[in-house]
């Protein structure tokens, strides 16, 4: 059984946000809505610093905590890995973002604009509302799927087709042949936090 | 970009789940309170008659603010359908137990129903109705401190020393909210010695909850996240000059001048007193809770040497002078 996942090259990732912008565009996220992000980090003393850039999504975890608090069973775990959100279920009481140890969950109550207060919704933006309405609804936690609907079309999600450095790896992770698989057997692969047990299925490669 | 900045506090739950478990607090401790005192004597019958009427009521309150805080309250009935896993279904289930034990028992209390207060001698009715309500009382008071301390992504939430802290809150503001209603209903009810008795049974609870508090802000010390959140709720003024002074110490020395200092006292000077305490701890309840809420920090990223501070929320962008959107 395909069960997904990813790997992220932190020695590529020289953070552009080209992952960032690409979920946007393709998911219509509101403004101050990041299902892809990536921060950075800094450490050493000037001038000896060194800066690194991680890119953050939903990792999808195989133990997540987000679905044994959401009160409703809005959170689903899908057999392909893959956490989704019933937004027919959600009753949006954030439980799940506070929940979440990795900051992936959102929830819109209205999808404002990107432009300063007071002023409408362009007509672009109105369409993108309209989209996101339909697809993620109103007033519901939110959250990335891996692009479900590009998977299914047999495409890798929006942010691993626009890294321009290859650091995002996208395959079956029950696959031990798999690229990921191989990467993270190979090259010391590591998860966020795996103290919390949540079992991401995000990998991350050490950046040296 | 913005994406990139400081960590920020949490404002997801904010005044309203604040409210929510205040009132939750105050309803369950007013009835716990009640009911304990209810079981002692008859001569504290208007503590026991104060604390059945205030419970539903501010319980149900909470509630409202509870609704209106969700993203789709009209669905908010599907709440109860993981009690194996998550805190709100249990608590759906605790606070409807509550509030049909404290409807039922206010209910007997009252004319023209009185099937408590007219049960006959020797009925186990009016014992077991006050044990049961108070057990499903101490359960209500301790959900709410689980329903934070189940969170993942915040570490200084994530100690059992919460709920116990709210507890021992709830149980002091539902004495002072019992305390209030009598007061403001007829003052002469209760005698003086009756008066500085709660007042002594405040000293007790103010002395343990700063106990408590101490040791909720020493649990933080495990881990940086959570030590970072606990200092900035320790010097937030909020809580240390609305909670700890006016919300536990004022009321402390007035409590000690009541039961110390004011032997001879009218039983209405004595009420007066608890009403000026009890305005001032209901101030430090809901403060405490909101500031627990508001030092909410989220779990910083740890990868490969580096520290990765994670915003909950986008910064206020600023807007860009002189320009119009494509239209």
């Amino acid at each position: 059984m395909t069960r997904y996942g990813m790997v992220i090259d932190l020695k590529r990732c020289y953070g552009c946000y080209a992952c960032v912008m690409s979920c946007k565009v393709k998911n219509h996220t509101p403004p101050g809505v990041f299902w892809a992000r990536l921060l950075k980090g800094e450490t050493g003393t000037f001038p000896n610093t060194v800066r690194q850039a991680l890119p953050v999504l939903c990792f999808q975890c195989d133990e997540p905590s987000c679905l044994t608090v959401c009160p409703t069973g809005a959170t689903i775990k899908l057999d392909n890995g893959i956490v989704i959100v019933d937004k027919d279920k959600c009753i949006g009481c954030s439980y799940c973002k506070m929940a979440c140890p990795y900051g992936a969950r959102y929830l819109v109550e209205e999808w404002q604009s990107y432009f300063p207060e007071g002023l409408p919704l362009t007509e672009l933006e109105v369409m993108q509302r309209q989209l996101w309405e339909e697809k993620s609804g109103v007033g519901v936690s939110t959250k990335c799927d891996f692009c479900r609907d590009r998977l299914e079309e047999g495409r890798d999600p929006a942010c691993v087709n626009a890294c321009p450095a290859n650091a995002r790896i996208f395959g079956d992770l029950d696959d031990p042949y798999s690229e990921p698989s191989q990467l993270i057997k190979k090259s010391r692969g590591f998860v966020l936090h795996p103290e919390l047990g949540n079992k991401p299925r995000v990998y991350y490669l050490p950046p040296r | 970009m913005s994406i990139e900045k400081e960590r920020q506090f949490q404002t997801t739950w904010g005044g309203m789940v604040a409210a929510y478990l205040f009132l939750g607090g105050v309803g369950a401790g007013a009835y716990v309170v009640g009911a304990v005192a209810g079981l002692l004597d008859q001569g504290w019958r208007p503590v026991l008659n104060a604390g059945l009427g205030l419970s539903f009521p501010l319980v149900m309150i909470g509630l409202v603010f509870l609704l209106a805080h969700l993203g789709s309250p009209s669905r908010s009935f599907l709440a109860a359908s993981r009690l194996g896993s998550s805190w709100i279904s249990r608590g759906v289930v605790i606070v409807s137990a509550f509030l049909a034990l404290a409807v039922i028992h206010f209910l007997g209390q009252v004319a023209p129903f009185d099937y408590v207060s007219n049960a006959p001698a020797g009925s186990p009715l009016p014992v077991v109705l006050s044990i049961a309500g108070i057990l499903c009382g101490l359960f209500v008071m301790l959900y709410t401190g689980a329903l934070l301390s189940a969170s993942k992504g915040y570490p200084l939430w994530r100690t059992g020393v919460l709920p116990v802290l709210f507890m021992v809150s709830a149980l002091f503001t539902g004495l002072l909210a019992d305390m209030i209603a009598v007061a403001l209903a007829d003052a002469s009810t209760l005698m003086a010695i009756q008066y500085r008795n709660l007042a002594l049974a405040g000293v007790g609870l103010i002395v343990v909850e700063l106990l408590v508090i101490f040791f909720f802000l020493h649990s933080a010390y495990r881990t940086d996240d959570s030590r970072e959140a606990a200092e900035a709720m320790a010097k937030s003024p909020s809580f240390i000059a609305g909670d700890l002074v006016a919300g536990l110490l004022v009321p402390l020395v007035i409590f000690l001048v009541m039961y110390f200092g004011m032997a001879d006292a009218a039983p209405k000077t004595l009420a007066a007193a608890g009403i000026a305490a009890g305005v001032l701890g209901l101030m430090g309840g809901f403060l405490l809770r909101s500031a627990v809420l508001a030092a909410g920090m989220q779990t910083s990223l740890e990868a490969a040497g580096f520290k990765f501070r994670t915003p909950s929320v986008a910064p206020p962008r600023e807007a860009p002078a002189g320009r119009l959107p494509p239209q």
